[in-house]
């Protein structure tokens, strides 16, 4: 199978950034990457673009800025995990030897809708009936707290490292540590998760290229695996979660590796709860363990699996179209030593973005990259 | 459809999720249901009412509600709300309108303190299961005594105060045994 390689990866600080444009969010991020990887516009075969709430045609938008118009563009809207479909779609078509060569951006721009969360669909019923995110991983938390015997202060706990690690990530929205007290102290949101244990709205943009050529960078970062699928609808158990565990066994098949094997993990903690669960649906530990391998250090950032080194979603923020390939270009870095956050530069890292909110599934869309130095 | 017509249709949806630090403002609190109980069709500003929740997967008898679903004929498959269609074999024909059996079963439930625009918080919201397979997120009428594992059984309730008026449906209260 043809290699497809992560040849160059941009990103800006994420933030709030009312007075821009979601295009001038884009344009910088994008050409880092292009920069990164020492294409010219006519190396660049075909633009993705993941985002949720940015309107029509907004591939077509960016090409426009950064004259790599007369190609395709393609938009793709997929949640939370908009952008890492994106990507895993430009993987695919390089992989096929349908291109060479593909940027691919997300990009989001919520400050503009005001100070309130994120907006849901109307019509959905469930959204009609007073649904929040925030309110689905709460009835996760309950399940898994009484299922797992974890406490509240395991969840805080997730928020805590995270904030902790953001407080060092200088792209990162979110830079203030806190502790355990002041994380279960602050406003109640949906119980038993509090505002310091929710993902805040903001604006970010990030972009990679993709392509057959590794790239000038001295370490090289191939896609070991891309895989994309969707939830299902039905009484699952909800102090698991199945979609990420299906995601996740077909990304280790395809990378040839496990998750030990892995040095990152930046993952989709949107939630403290998501955390937990997805320490354990990834395999980085056995169901109900997750709160152990927290308080062990395993995933701190001097741990042998650091995860969510960048402040995760937690920290780093969450704006959605720009989520999965911000967790791309993060983990591209750290793969290369040029992220400082790390203490040891890992072989092997993977990013993991999920994205529900519509009736009936368990979580909608899931995507996982694993990214391998060559 | 227009970029202006999009960021509309998204500035006048009505959740809330991922409350930043600094987003925590004053959540859009209209008049309605009291503390930790909804108020019943009968006490609400019936006036006002506009809308009902998905009007054709409920009927209301009294304060009870009875929730329609379609049941596949060829595979047996229950779906709610009804279905053109059955989301399993694809039978367009033969699929039969079937009664939710109640009491249904409390999986998990959260009480939400930042509210969706319309609903006064707090207010509890719930994953209910249902012989058959179905599984609906739904609101709790009351929650003092609530636990995993309860039986609940739907009532004629307001869901949202917006605007246009009131959202009419169906909130869940446990079953007296």
């Amino acid at each position: 199978m043809t290699e497809v390689f992560v040849a160059g990866a941009g990103m800006i600080g994420f933030g709030r950034f009312p007075g821009e444009t979601i295009e001038s969010l884009a344009v910088p991020a994008c050409l880092d990457a292009l920069a990164g990887a020492a294409v010219t516009p006519d190396d660049v075969d075909a633009v993705y673009c993941g985002n949720v709430y940015g309107g029509m045609l907004l591939a077509q938008r960016i090409a426009g800025q950064l004259g790599l118009t007369g190609r395709p563009g393609y938009n793709l809207e997929a949640a939370c995990s908009s952008s890492a479909v994106a990507l895993h779609l430009a993987v695919q078509a390089v992989r096929a030897g349908q291109i060479r060569t593909a940027l691919v951006a997300g990009v989001e721009q919520l400050s503009v809708f005001g100070r309130g969360g994120l907006r849901l669909n109307p019509v959905d019923p469930d959204i009609a009936q007073g649904v929040t995110m925030p309110a689905v991983y709460a009835m996760r938390a309950q399940a898994y707290l009484a299922a797992t015997g974890a406490t509240v202060e395991d969840l805080a706990a997730v928020a805590v490292k995270n904030r902790g690690n953001g407080a060092r990530n200088p792209y990162a929205q979110f830079r203030k540590l806190a502790t355990i007290d002041e994380v279960l102290a602050s406003r109640p949101v949906a119980d038993p998760l509090t505002l310091l244990q929710c993902c805040g709205t903001g604006d970010g943009a990030a972009a990679v290229v993709v392509s057959r050529d590794p790239g000038p960078a001295a370490r090289p970062v191939r896609v070991a695996a891309s895989v994309a699928t969707s939830g299902t609808i039905g009484q699952h158990d909800l102090s698991r979660e199945p979609l990420t565990e299906r995601t996740a066994r077909a990304a280790y098949a395809e990378a040839g590796i496990g998750p030990a094997d892995l040095g990152t993990v930046e993952l989709h903690d949107a939630f403290s709860i998501a955390e937990l669960l997805y320490y354990e649906a990834l395999g980085l530990c056995g169901y109900g363990e997750a709160a152990g391998l927290l308080r062990s250090g395993a995933t701190a950032c001097d741990g042998p699996c650091p995860v969510n080194a960048s402040g995760g979603l937690l920290a780093r923020g969450h704006p959605l179209g720009a989520t999965g390939v911000a967790q791309v270009a993060e983990v591209t870095g750290q793969l290369r030593g040029s992220v400082g956050t790390l203490t040891r530069r890992p072989d092997h890292g993977l990013t993991h973005c999920t994205g529900g909110g519509i009736t009936g599934y368990d979580h909608a869309a899931c995507t996982i990259h694993i990214l391998s130095a060559a | 459809m227009t970029d202006g017509s999009r960021a509309d249709a998204a500035v006048q949806a009505h959740a809330t999720v991922g409350q930043a630090p600094e987003a925590a403002g004053q959540p859009h609190v209209a008049p309605g249901p009291g503390h930790g109980r909804v108020a019943d069709l009968g006490e609400a500003p019936a006036a006002r009412a506009v809308g009902k929740l998905l009007p054709h997967a409920w009927q209301q008898d009294g304060d009870h509600v009875s929730l329609l679903g379609t049941r596949c004929r060829r595979c047996g498959t229950l779906t709610f709300p009804p279905t053109a269609a059955c989301p399993r074999c694809w039978q367009r024909d033969g699929l039969c309108e079937e009664t939710l059996a109640q009491p249904g079963t409390v999986a998990a439930y959260t009480v939400v303190h930042v509210p969706a625009e319309g609903i006064a918080a707090p207010y509890a919201l719930a994953y209910i299961d249902f012989d058959g397979g179905v599984r609906l997120c739904g609101r709790l009428d009351s929650w003092d005594d609530i636990r995993v594992g309860d039986h609940v059984t739907a009532v004629a309730g307001v869901l949202r105060s917006q605007p246009g008026g009131d959202l009419l449906g169906w909130l869940f209260r446990k079953a007296r045994r």
